[in-house]
């Protein structure tokens, strides 16, 4: 326990003084003031948005590129409710759920109390869960230290089953995309006999299909093109900063929501799989659920706006904890932000903590100083995001397409890469229009080479024999884990459609 | 475009495809090996099995469900994907400037093209964007206008 402790301030240290640069600081400010920018623009999504500064980010620092895009990741959640509230239109995934209530409190002229609130609830909840991710993480990975290849496989496995099934829809169409993108994550050069797999011919492929190439690709522009008919940005109502000071009843109303919310999101976020999105409907869920008064959710109830917003910054901090200490990501902006280590030859997991602990510890500290900025840029910085709703999408759409050219040619100065776009960008529209999730396809893409690595060498070192990853406890228990998850999604699918074909025989 | 169809059905189709191909270029193009000594093509043709059952499965619940609207944006996607290939023939022969300017025009084709002034104010402003990040900004060798002739 007292170690513990010790290495708990130890790397608090380490944190600070890697966190507290002038370079890191800066960073960090310009990744917060982005992703309140990516947050607050309806269309743009934090995937989008890191996918398009992934290629910028090599020139930095490891650990400074690291604490920009999670600047960008979190910060989103702060700028998305503003769009939810102020236009029903919802700036991101996860700021969804705030339109429901929201809405109605600005049309209340509430407006102010509504963003004022939000931004509080989600800097409560996004310290609280930079505390649990401080003190957790070192234990992770302290447990996971003595994982071998099965368990990582194992681990894998269950990351991506579970990232690729819990959303809505058919859960084998996510498991689909999550095999489509293993399977394009092994273009390249194998790695033990060197064969050139899948590459047709073409040398530029052997080191496989970039993943800013693909990021971009597939969330860049295919965002891109489903939203230029459907996004309307323009008239914005004004909010003075006096009206967002809120009163003692919201205040009362609001502080227990908000605690709610921080557990809720901070349970899910750690869950790989789920994330900000599910945590924040399962915070509104929760509160309409024990309400004293639900009839007053949907039509501006304080709570209805506060637990959701404090679930998902809540979710985006715990999210950290299975990418840093476990190498696995959560979801594909966690992928997406695993890519980012790998590429400068950094594998996050357990080990990570030890032989780069101002890494992980930097990384850690520059979510106070984020999560601080963003409560500044969010209350009294309010009019900057109001004017930037007014810019119309089909004025800002063109930029972003230039930036995804720009940046994707950039990477290894290569028009081939800005091909590769194209294409991922096409086969993406397909796959929005058939209804396919996409997000599975870049965590297939990412950890695929990990996985195939690790179960190759399971598989070296037990001669061949597959009952390896159940015979050893770990492995063996995370596999039956993945199992039950899989028995549990089919049942679930199973009744959903049972109760659909009910309701529609009684129609 | 809109069109009334079953989506899981094209969908599947598109999977089982896709997995087929993978598990007939893998089994004819790369050693398979064993499970103890696994050949380069063990795991993609593993996968490319994985694809059919997928694609099959989805199949079947796309033939059991009920038509849906499917609507496919041809205007944004023509000129969006024409918009970046003219993107990447241009750069290298032209430079940056001429590829970013038309990169814009024909991006902004997608939709009801914006006045001519309006365009053009659009157009010259993200050049400028891109002039000052990419080349002042990020220092990237790229040159910013060529003329070949």
């Amino acid at each position: 326990m007292m170690e513990h402790l010790q290495s708990l301030v130890d790397g608090v240290v380490v944190g600070l003084e890697t966190a507290m640069t002038f370079e890191n600081i800066l960073v960090c400010f310009l990744g917060c003031f982005l992703g309140m920018i990516v947050g607050v623009l309806p269309g743009i999504g934090a995937l989008a948005a890191i996918s398009l500064l992934f290629p910028y980010t090599f020139y930095m620092e490891p650990t400074s590129a690291l604490i920009m895009l999670a600047g960008i990741y979190y910060g989103t959640a702060y700028g998305g409710s503003i769009t939810s509230i102020l236009l029903n239109l919802p700036g991101g995934a996860s700021s969804a759920v705030a339109c429901l209530d929201g809405y109605p409190m600005a049309r209340q002229g509430r407006a102010g109390v509504a963003l004022f609130m939000t931004a509080i609830a989600s800097f409560v909840a996004a310290s609280i869960s930079i505390i649990i991710m401080m003190v957790s993480s070192p234990v992770i990975a302290a447990f996971a230290v003595q994982f071998r290849s099965p368990e990582f496989f194992a681990l894998m496995v269950l990351g991506l089953v579970a990232a690729s099934t819990i959303t809505d829809g058919n859960p084998i169409k996510g498991l689909a995309m999550v095999v489509l993108g293993i399977l394009m994550g092994g273009v390249g050069l194998d790695m033990y006999t060197g064969v050139p797999r899948m590459t047709f011919g073409s040398i530029n492929l052997f080191d496989g299909i970039g993943l800013t190439a693909l990021a971009m690709g597939l969330f860049g522009v295919a965002e891109v093109i489903s939203s230029i008919k459907s996004i309307r940005t323009g008239e914005v109502l004004n909010v003075s900063l006096r009206s967002m000071i809120p009163s003692r009843d919201d205040i009362r109303q609001s502080w227990r929501p908000i605690l709610r919310g921080t557990g809720v999101g901070a349970f899910f976020g750690a869950l790989p799989g789920a994330g900000p999105s599910v945590a924040s409907f399962m915070a509104y869920a929760l509160e309409k659920n024990i309400a004293k008064d639900p009839s007053r959710f949907g039509k501006g109830a304080i709570e209805g706006v506060c637990a959701p917003e404090a679930a998902n910054n809540a979710a985006d901090q715990t999210g950290f904890i299975p990418t840093m200490a476990l190498g696995i990501p959560g979801s594909a902006t966690m992928g997406l932000l695993l890519g980012v280590l790998l590429i400068h030859g950094i594998t996050p997991g357990p080990t990570m903590m030890q032989s780069h602990p101002d890494m992980f510890w930097g990384l850690v500290m520059s979510f106070w100083t984020g999560n601080l900025i963003l409560l500044v840029l969010s209350i009294p910085l309010i009019g900057l995001w109001i004017r930037l709703l007014s810019i119309p999408y089909n004025l800002l759409y063109p930029a972003i397409v230039m930036f995804i050219c720009l940046g994707a040619y950039s990477v290894n100065a290569s028009i081939f890469d800005v091909w590769v776009v194209l294409a991922v960008g096409a086969l993406g529209y397909l796959l929005r229009v058939l209804n396919f999730p996409v997000a599975p396809l870049l965590l297939g893409f990412v950890l695929g080479p990990l996985m195939e690595e690790h179960f190759r060498r399971a598989m070296i070192i037990s001669r061949g024999e597959p009952m390896v990853f159940l015979s050893r406890p770990v492995s063996g228990t995370i596999m039956v884990l993945t199992a039950l998850l899989l028995l549990w999604v089919a049942w679930r699918k199973m009744s959903r459609s049972r109760a659909n074909n009910n309701a529609e025989s009684l129609v | 475009m809109r069109i009334n169809v079953k989506q899981d059905l094209i969908g599947g189709t598109c999977v089982l495809v896709v997995g087929l191909i993978a598990a007939i270029h893998t089994v004819t193009s790369y050693d398979i090996g064993t499970p103890a000594s696994m050949g380069p093509g063990f795991f993609p043709l593993s996968l490319g099995i994985l694809l059919v059952f997928f694609g099959f499965s989805i199949c079947i619940a796309g033939w059991r469900s009920n038509s849906v609207d499917v609507v496919f944006e041809f205007q944004p996607f023509l000129a969006i994907c024409l918009a970046i290939a003219a993107f990447a023939l241009i750069l290298p022969t032209f430079g940056l400037l001429p590829a970013v300017c038309i990169l814009v025009v024909v991006s902004l084709m997608a939709q009801k093209l914006p006045g001519i002034l309006k365009t053009t104010a659009i157009t010259v402003s993200i050049m400028i964007v891109a002039f000052l990040i990419f080349r002042i900004g990020l220092n990237i060798p790229l040159p910013i206008l060529i003329w070949p002739f």
